[in-house]
């Protein structure tokens, strides 16, 4: 008996009967693992390839990119140059976006924040992250990632899921199709969103799509109503038997139309019916949050009980994660300071400062911070010089894509600076890391090799570093 | 046929000549003319083997009744012949080779005799043919020929490629088994493995290529034939570096084309050491801190600190059999004998859900129970799993009284207890555990006092207490839950504040809510009139919360019509009039379609009833924002009647300037009562402030007026 997969694929089918057992033998020339343990097989069983150093992943994304000038990456000579027009042989032809290609003039801005140095690393941290400060010896802190794109939408885009333009895989559903769920009763990759009170920019379902991958990898998104995952409850004068009466008929019909038809999509869906079916158990336990102790809710700040905030996300994150998520996306907007940049940084890093810190201290007094891998970042950076009108204490930032900082926690990363941005904090002077080092590195650290991770679509193989990405290894402890 | 008499005729020779140089070959030496046919051995060495195989095959497999053919014997003849001349050549010319140096003695001894022994045997064969009738004495022959080929072959071939040259892309190689970062060695672990499989085949003690040997330090520091392997006073550190560097193509380059070459990790780790005083009997842990050598060694050695497990993986199919959805059981990794096992979902975990792991007790290494209600007795089973590392018992039933079976654990690494009631001296006992490093113990029954004595007592254990609560933080005040900020029939006040045990106190006066004379918030409060609702939160150990403020508007009575004498500005007129009267109050924001504004004039509205009304209130609604320059009016007045023609004012309000403190932006809104009066038809006239206070930018310019609502009671 032909299986599905041959029948219902002529291409497929004519290609293996054409190549029968003489495939066999050119294709073992051709991949050298083809008698070896099948990756694929591998894949299908959901499991890391080896051990990993982290079993989770929670993103805190600073959607619409944080300056990290005025938050790590501290810069004296810009202090002194301040007004002073960035030299041309710094900027080396950078391409600018639309909002400053007109500008005739490009005064440096030095923060007026003060910066102290924190911990074993000596790290440089503003004042407005008092709290993360108190955490740095958990922190990895790199200073020198950098990106391609210079508008939020492709730059989001290519941080999420390796690729400029939409429809790839977003980094979760890559990890969920690679290690599987651990908590069957919960999606392996979750979505939070908050809104700061900052210049935001739009953040779009596109960046947690499963892409081509199958559709039970894409993330599902929890918002604050009272229904935190749409959908999710039984209507109105359904009850639990009932339900499970209908989805038990409901899987009878799917399952003759797959012995039909044999669209693995037909498997996916009943299995989506049978989690949904779960989770109408599980998820109001954990987005239940009055059990929480009160010292927790001193530690995430009084905000995290409100839901919607970026404090309640990092909260509900940490107890996601603790039940087997494998993937929390988090997304904070309102970053985007083109001016006014003092005023809005305050409000951003009041709102995520304790919250993310507190997520660091949480996961380490539970023994789950070696386990979980926390990262906090932007999609890109904010110039060293000022977009529109400089004052002595008043400047905006437009999108630099050439060096920016993010920090990672936990999860096996090794704690410290790693990079160094020049003296204008405009170009790396050493370690750079490319998002798609980054998104390697990251997949190491989960116990898989980011080359091995692929998915052949329309003819080619994918992966989430597509062609490139080398894994950082200083970065690992 | 001439040819092959020839032939036969040469073979004895060829034999004796073999012969008289095996017997004297240490006193011989191969002139260079001599070493080029020495040098076809490789290409020769092919014919007898071809021959031979070809031979007995002839011999051995054709089947009787073809002997009788004519055909036959003319071919077997041919094919021994032909073996034997080849063999005998080849043997010659082998010597010839072996006469070169860099070959091993003892290999190439062996191959030498049984080579030669081949030619001599077949040259017997050949001879003593004709004696021979039976056709057993010539398939014992041919039978002999090919197991002496066989041998010679394969020590040749043991020669040129190494030993065990076939088998070893399946044999399992036993890899170098690198010990853990902590003992490693530079040059036994790091640089050794990369010599062993990239050099050694040539560079060995059978096969020296070059005169270089890498088997042992005192050969290598020996060199080859070229001189030493380096020289750090030179700028490209000397040969050995020299040669990997060279192009691939070049003749010199090391590996030569066709063999495995040296990644660029290997080829960087050989100059670090090269670089760095070429170390024998270092450890990698005692270079210094940031040496090249180091870091790249540390990133391919494991630390100690990292599993290894050493006992049989379980059944596959038992694994899939315990792994549902409320415990997962799975290896760590693919090929990995480790398991790792968590629990989910509180209602469905009992003692024998636990048990039923037993099964597979050996090979658990994690184990996660967090928030299930775990027992005391239970961890006599948990302490079945010998070969556990890291445990988490947060937030289970456990009271601390059986932690002691835990001890069994040996192999223990991580506990986590956090949210148990488990008592200092419960975890002290602990400490015996010989491989224990860290201690999760937040929200436990453990006082500071006994932090410090259990930290000096045990200081090799990592005990991890989190989060201090001795931060006083401000609690968020209360949430007004009301939507409708409009009255038309009597409705409860709704407050609620997000942290449990929170106390609500309020005020409906306008003034600031406090501790002492504010009520506190109840269920069956009713709003009826227009009021200020302002409310603060308080909580033991909390800063008492801002103030929450909402401004509800009471409208008793509905208004059928509105007419405008004056026009807004086209910018903000909304969907007209009828915005006034339509029970909708807006959020401070002129800009959405809501708000009726006025630019330095005034706003004169007439509000019509169907039917005479009996009136006392008329309230205004609208927006102060004093740096936008929206001002409160600098009068209103408040005129009613039967109809417009016959109006008479029934009240004038002078609102008071904002101070120059009083900049936010707010809903504010007039009420002006007066005495009870039936009316079909108000005017509200709205005067703006002439100038705009001097404390303001651009003080010239003229004051906004925005009103989104007039309510009539």
């Amino acid at each position: 008996m032909l299986e599905h997969g041959l029948t219902h694929n002529r291409r497929r089918f004519l290609s293996k009967l054409g190549m029968g057992l003489g495939s066999v033998a050119l294709g073992s020339l051709l991949i050298p693992d083809l008698f070896k343990d099948d990756p694929a097989e591998a894949i299908m069983a959901g499991l890391p390839r080896f051990a990993p150093k982290a079993k989770r992943i929670i993103y805190l994304f600073q959607n619409g990119a944080p300056s990290q000038l005025d938050l790590f990456d501290y810069k004296p000579k810009l202090q002194q140059m301040h007004g002073q027009d960035l030299p041309a042989s710094i900027r080396m032809g950078q391409r600018l976006t639309g909002m400053t290609s007109g500008q005739e003039h490009f005064p440096l801005a030095g923060t007026i924040f003060k910066f102290g140095e924190y911990g074993q690393a000596r790290a440089q941290i503003s004042e407005l992250l008092p709290h993360t400060a108190s955490v740095v010896d958990d922190l990895c802190i790199i200073k020198t990632l950098y990106t391609e794109a210079i508008n939020h939408d492709p730059a989001l885009t290519f941080f999420q899921t390796g690729a400029q333009v939409g429809n790839r895989p977003s980094m979760g559903a890559w990890l969920s199709y690679g290690l599987g769920s651990e908590n069957k009763n919960l999606p392996a990759f979750c979505v939070l969103l908050s809104k700061g009170k900052g210049n935001g920019q739009g953040v779009y379902g596109k960046l947690w799509t499963n892409g081509f991958l199958d559709s039970m990898h894409q993330g599902v998104q929890f918002s604050s109503g009272e229904n935190p995952v749409l959908y999710l409850n039984n209507p109105e004068s359904i009850d639990k038997a009932d339900r499970r009466r209908m989805l038990d008929k409901v899987a009878e019909l799917n399952e003759a139309s797959y012995a039909e038809f044999g669209d693995p999509e037909i498997k996916t869906r009943i299995q989506q019916y049978e989690m949904a079916f779960r989770m109408q158990t599980a998820v109001p336990e954990i987005t239940d949050m009055s059990r929480e102790p009160e010292s927790i809710v001193k530690l995430y700040g009084p905000d995290c009980l409100i839901p919607g905030t970026y404090a309640a996300n990092c909260l509900l994150a940490r107890k996601l994660s603790e039940s087997g998520v494998r993937f929390v996306q988090l997304y904070h907007q309102g970053w985007d300071a083109h001016d006014n940049l003092p005023g809005q940084i305050v409000g951003q890093c009041k709102d995520v400062d304790q919250s993310s810190a507190a997520l660091i201290t949480d996961l380490k007094q539970r023994g789950l911070l070696d386990e979980t891998l926390v990262i906090w970042g932007g999609e890109f950076g904010r110039t060293n010089y000022c977009q529109g009108k400089l004052t002595k204490d008043n400047y905006g930032r437009d999108h630099h894509p050439r060096c920016f900082t993010v920090w990672m926690a936990g999860g096996g990363v090794k704690p410290g600076v790693y990079g160094e941005t020049d003296e204008f904090g405009y170009n790396i002077a050493s370690n750079p890391v490319h998002v798609h080092d980054f998104h390697a590195t990251i997949m190491q650290l989960m116990g898989l090799d980011h080359e091995q991770l692929v998915y052949k679509h329309l003819g080619r193989r994918y992966r989430l570093t597509d062609v490139a990405g080398n894994v950082i290894k200083d970065l690992i402890a | 046929m001439k040819i092959k008499k020839v032939i036969a005729v040469s073979l004895l020779p060829l034999n004796v000549l073999l012969l008289f140089f095996l017997i004297v070959s240490s006193k011989i030496m191969v002139p260079a003319w001599l070493q080029v046919p020495g040098r076809t051995h490789p290409m020769l060495l092919h014919f007898p083997i071809v021959l031979v195989l070809l031979y007995a095959a002839w011999v051995l497999c054709s089947p009787r009744s073809s002997r009788q053919q004519p055909y036959w014997n003319p071919i077997e003849d041919s094919l021994l012949l032909g073996a034997a001349v080849t063999a005998a050549l080849t043997a010659l010319t082998g010597f010839l080779l072996s006469r070169e140096p860099g070959y091993d003695e003892g290999m190439l001894s062996w191959h030498k005799w049984w080579g030669a022994g081949l030619s001599f045997l077949l040259y017997g064969l050949y001879a003593f043919k004709p004696a021979v009738s039976k056709p057993m004495g010539i398939k014992m022959g041919a039978l002999t020929g090919t197991l002496v080929l066989l041998v010679a072959a394969h020590f040749g071939g043991n020669i040129t490629h190494g030993e065990n040259f076939v088998w070893a892309p399946v044999t399992p190689t036993g890899e170098h088994t690198a010990p853990p970062l902590e003992e490693a060695m530079v040059f036994n672990d790091v640089i050794k493995p990369i010599l062993d499989s990239k050099c050694m085949s040539c560079h060995n003690d059978s096969k020296a290529k070059g005169e270089l040997i890498l088997a042992t330090k005192e050969a290598i520091l020996q060199g080859g034939k070229s001189g030493h392997l380096w020289d750090t006073t030179k700028e490209d550190l000397g040969l050995l570096m020299q040669r990997l560097h060279l192009p691939e193509t070049a003749k010199k380059h090391m590996p030569p084309v066709g063999k495995p070459q040296l990644t660029p990790m290997e080829i960087n780790l050989l100059k670090a050491w090269v670089r760095g005083g070429s170390l024998f009997d270092k450890k990698v842990l005692e270079l210094p801190d940031g040496d090249t050598l180091k870091t790249m060694a540390a990133s391919l050695l494991h630390s100690a600190e990292e599993a290894t497990y050493d006992f049989e993986p379980a059944d596959d199919g038992k694994i899939r059999s315990l792994s549902n959805n409320n415990r997962m059981v799975s290896p760590v990794a693919v090929g990995s004998p480790a398991l790792a096992v968590n629990f989910y979902n509180r209602a469905f975990y009992t003692t024998k859900e636990l048990e039923a792991l037993n099964a597979v007790g050996e090979q658990i290494v994690s184990l996660n129970l967090d928030r299930m209600p775990v027992s005391d007795a239970d961890l006599a089973t948990v302490a079945r799993f010998r070969n556990l590392r890291k445990l988490s018992l947060n937030f289970t039933a456990i009271t601390g009284s059986g932690l002691a079976q835990l001890k069994q654990l040996g192999q223990l690494k991580s506990l986590s207890l956090t949210g148990t009631p488990v008592n200092a001296d419960q975890v002290k006992d602990l400490q015996a555990m010989e491989r224990l490093k860290a201690l999760y113990l937040w929200n436990t029954g453990i006082t500071e006092a006994q932090q410090q004595t259990l930290a000096t007592s045990a200081p090799t254990v990592h005990y991890y207490y989190g989060f201090k609560d001795t931060a006083i933080l401000k609690i968020i005040p209360p949430v007004i839950e009301n939507e409708s900020l409009v009255i038309t029939d009597p409705v409860p006040l709704k407050l609620k504040h997000y942290i449990g045990g929170s106390e609500i106190r309020y005020t409906l006066d306008g003034k600031e809510p406090d501790s002492l004379h504010s009520p506190l918030y109840s269920d069956g409060i009713v709003l009826k009139n227009t009021v200020l609702v302002k409310t603060k939160a308080y909580h033991k150990g909390w800063i008492a919360s801002e103030v929450v403020q909402k401004q509800f508007y009471r409208s008793g009575l509905k208004v059928d019509s509105i007419l405008l004498a004056t026009e807004p500005e086209a910018k903000y007129k909304g969907k007209g009039a009828q915005l006034l009267i339509d029970r909708d109050k807006s959020e401070p924001n002129f800009g959405n379609g809501k708000w009726l504004g006025y630019h330095g004039r005034p706003v004169i509205a007439t509000l019509l009833f169907r039917h005479p009304a009996t009136v006392n209130n008329v309230t205004i609604s609208m927006i102060k924002s004093v740096d936008e320059h929206i001002f409160p009016p600098a009068a209103i007045q408040i005129w009613g009647g039967r109809d417009s023609l016959r109006l008479k004012l029934l009240k004038t309000i002078t609102p008071p300037a904002p101070g120059m403190k009083d900049r936010s932006k707010d809903n504010i809104a007039f009420s002006g009562d007066f005495t009870p009066t039936p009316l079909q038809c108000i005017r509200v006239v709205l005067k703006p402030i002439g100038n705009i206070v001097p404390w303001v930018k651009d003080k010239k310019a003229k004051s906004w007026l925005f009103i989104d609502e007039v309510f009539v009671n």
